[in-house]
């Protein structure tokens, strides 16, 4: 009962609300830019399971290179190391024609492990780095709730939203965002239009593989400053159901990160609080259990694009 | 490829019928591809640890199979592996892929204890094995009540909620372990672990080293048991359905009838296994029961192409991987590699099984 009393007391706080949304949308951004990704690669029609591997691969990238040269290299380092991912899961799923969900569930698992292997074979002790400093906007940063969580933080977590209004834009009215479309719900038109299917689905793969480890090096270089070998701890695979549970349309994905992101922050806030165990444990549940709810009652598989999941045979 | 042909979420299904000569090849497929991964990854560790390719080969040989109790060890990685991994390849014949084995051995263990406690030493230790099996059995199977119902109600593919279960699985029972019923009454522990489970009802020990438990008979039975089912009348509809659903509905098979049992059977495995490892191994529920035998478990059955004798060898190969890895840890390679070699080496089988489709 002291127990719930104590969160009680948080709860009437403003400034705990505060902390747990400014961390929300931190832990938002990578989550979004995997769930991008993929649902770039899944508009084209072929289902990447792997995103937890590739946000792995991308965190240790992105470690790394900030390690040899800041953080900006830090982030190329990662969107390069996703980008060789999709490329060779597009060689195995697109040109190979191997069975899709076997080699992103291989890719999932395998990726994870290659980035611990690495971490380990790269550095003798696990390398610190400064996380992204919050820019607080003047003024704006000092009204009370909206300012802490939208203007007093690092500025790249803006890059979701601008990245998913382009993408959002690009998929709608550009040559290449019809192209993509095309080519995951009727693949024998676009073909028989003279568009090569397979090429278009390999650059939709090593797009999809830069956002998924565009957002594995944020979470480690930028958020946590460190990789460890459980950093990801399951966000591909939550990423992965966002896509489905926003239809397959980039600006559904916004509020599903925010919220999901949120309920981390709060996860996060409560156990900082402490001597809460029993409640934490069943709140660490909480992020998957309103993923699974939401891609329940969300809107479920009728917008999927319609060759998902078979690109071997397409 | 025309529209009749095996949509592609299916893994394993081109063994309708299933002769001698195919079951040659289904060997094939596991040592070939074994091979060139193999070859790829040696490589790779030589570059990246400076630990060369025949100091790798005879660590890994003689760590997984040097000796009785060495050979032991890999047999006592490769029970649960062949549990699951039978389980998983009756789903994955029928379209079904279960990745939630995780937790369903974990709550299958929790369930194997409630009837060890509740029978406690009235019967005799086979007796309570038995009824621990079912129980485990039982127990995993209810976890997949909620993905074959959100399923079958509104299509959610199994792949994302089993694995979104898992981790929800994985935090609810740190809260479970404080019930009094599983709870270690030793005051002094700090992350939350079950109680022993009674002397009488762990499974005996084979060999002393390794703990090579009884539970290798156990998975023997259940290879046995799987081959036996997929050569029933009903185990062959499950062919069918993972083939062609169109086609199994007009033969009078209900698809999603059929898959959501899959999706049970699958669980049931799992739930064996948990209780396997808690009777042979761990003797009382803990965070790590699983270990990641539930995601390993599908990759065997992916390896071994859905084939019940070829899971075996599968199971025995990731399990030598397993127990050579450990051994090559002493030489300096991160015990992480294992992992990616199972990986690399699902893939290869993967593609070698597609050239010959």
């Amino acid at each position: 009962m002291t127990a719930l009393a104590v969160i009680g007391t948080q709860l009437a706080q403003i400034g705990f609300w505060e902390a747990v949304l400014a961390t929300g949308f931190r832990v938002a951004l990578p989550l979004g830019l995997a769930a991008l990704g993929e649902l770039i690669g899944e508009r084209a029609g072929v289902l990447n399971l792997g995103v937890e591997g590739t946000m792995a691969i991308g965190a240790i990238a992105g470690v790394a290179a900030a390690v040899a040269g800041g953080p900006t290299v830090g982030l190329a380092g990662g969107l390069a190391a996703g980008a060789a991912v999709g490329f060779v899961f597009a060689l195995l799923v697109v040109r190979a024609r191997i069975n899709e969900i076997v080699v992103g569930f291989s890719l999932a698992l395998g990726g994870v492990a290659l980035a611990s292997f690495l971490s380990r074979a790269a550095f003798e002790s696990r390398p610190r780095l400064r996380p992204f400093g919050s820019v607080p906007i003047p003024v704006l940063s000092d009204i009370p709730l909206v300012g802490p969580v939208l203007f007093d933080q690092p500025p790249i977590i803006w890059s979701l939203p601008i990245l998913i209004a382009v993408v959002a834009w690009a998929l709608r009215h550009t040559r290449i965002g019809l192209t993509i479309r095309a080519v995951g719900d009727a693949p024998e038109a676009a073909r028989a239009k003279g568009i090569d299917v397979e090429r278009v689905r390999t650059g939709a793969l090593v797009v999809a593989g830069m956002f998924g480890g565009l957002g594995g090096a944020v979470l480690a270089a930028g958020l946590v400053g460190e990789f460890s070998d459980q950093i990801i701890g399951g966000r591909g695979f939550v990423a992965l159901a966002l896509v489905i549970a926003a239809g397959w349309r980039p600006w559904a994905l916004l509020p599903l990160v925010l919220v999901i992101g949120s309920l981390q922050g709060f996860q996060l806030r409560v156990q900082a609080v402490g001597d809460l165990d029993i409640p934490v444990s069943v709140l660490q549940a909480l992020p998957y259990l309103v993923t699974l709810a939401v891609l329940a009652f969300g809107v479920g598989a009728a917008r999927a694009p319609r060759t998902l999941g078979k690109a071997a045979t397409t | 490829m025309n529209a009749i042909a095996p949509t592609e979420t299916t893994v394993g299904t081109d063994a309708v019928v299933e002769g001698r000569r195919d079951r040659l090849r289904s060997v094939a497929t596991v040592v070939v591809p074994s091979l060139a991964a193999l070859v790829v990854l040696l490589l790779a560790v030589w570059v990246f640890t400076e630990v060369d390719p025949i100091t790798v080969v005879t660590r890994y040989w003689s760590g997984a199979f040097g000796g009785w109790s060495k050979t032991a060890a890999t047999l006592t990685r490769a029970i649960p592996l062949v549990i699951v991994g039978i389980g998983a390849s009756i789903a994955l014949r029928g379209g079904v892929f279960n990745v939630g084995g995780d937790g369903q051995m974990a709550v299958g263990a929790l369930g194997a204890v409630l009837v060890i406690q509740a029978v406690g030493a009235t019967i005799p230790a086979v007796a309570t094995w038995v009824l621990a099996i079912a129980a485990g059995a039982a127990a995993g199977a209810f976890w997949a009540i909620v993905p074959a119902a959100l399923w079958a109600r509104r299509g959610v593919s199994e792949i994302l909620s089993t694995l979104l279960i898992n981790f929800v699985t994985a935090a609810l029972l740190l809260w479970v372990l404080r019930f009094g019923v599983f709870a270690d009454p030793d005051p002094f522990v700090i992350t939350p672990q079950g109680r022993p489970i009674d002397e009488r009802a762990r499974f005996p020990v084979i060999e002393q080293t390794s703990r090579l438990h009884l539970g290798v008979f156990v998975a023997v039975l259940v290879v046995l048991a799987g081959a036996w089912y997929l050569r029933t009348p009903r185990g062959l509809r499950i062919d069918l359905v993972g083939a062609n659903p169109v086609l199994a509905a007009q033969a009078g098979i209900r698809p999603v009838r059929a898959r959501v049992t899959l999706l049970f059977v699958s669980a049931a495995a799992a739930g064996i296994a948990g209780t396997v490892q808690l009777l042979g191994v761990s003797h009382r529920v803990t965070t790590g029961l699983s270990g990641g035998i539930g995601y390993t478990g599908v990759l065997v059955a992916v390896l071994g192409r859905s084939r019940p004798f070829a899971v075996l060898g599968a199971a025995l190969v990731f399990a030598s991987v397993m127990t050579g890895g450990e051994s090559l840890e002493f030489a300096g390679v991160p015990r992480t590699v294992v992992v990616v070699a199972q990986a690399v080496l699902v893939v290869a089988a993967a593609a070698l099984g597609r050239s010959r489709r």
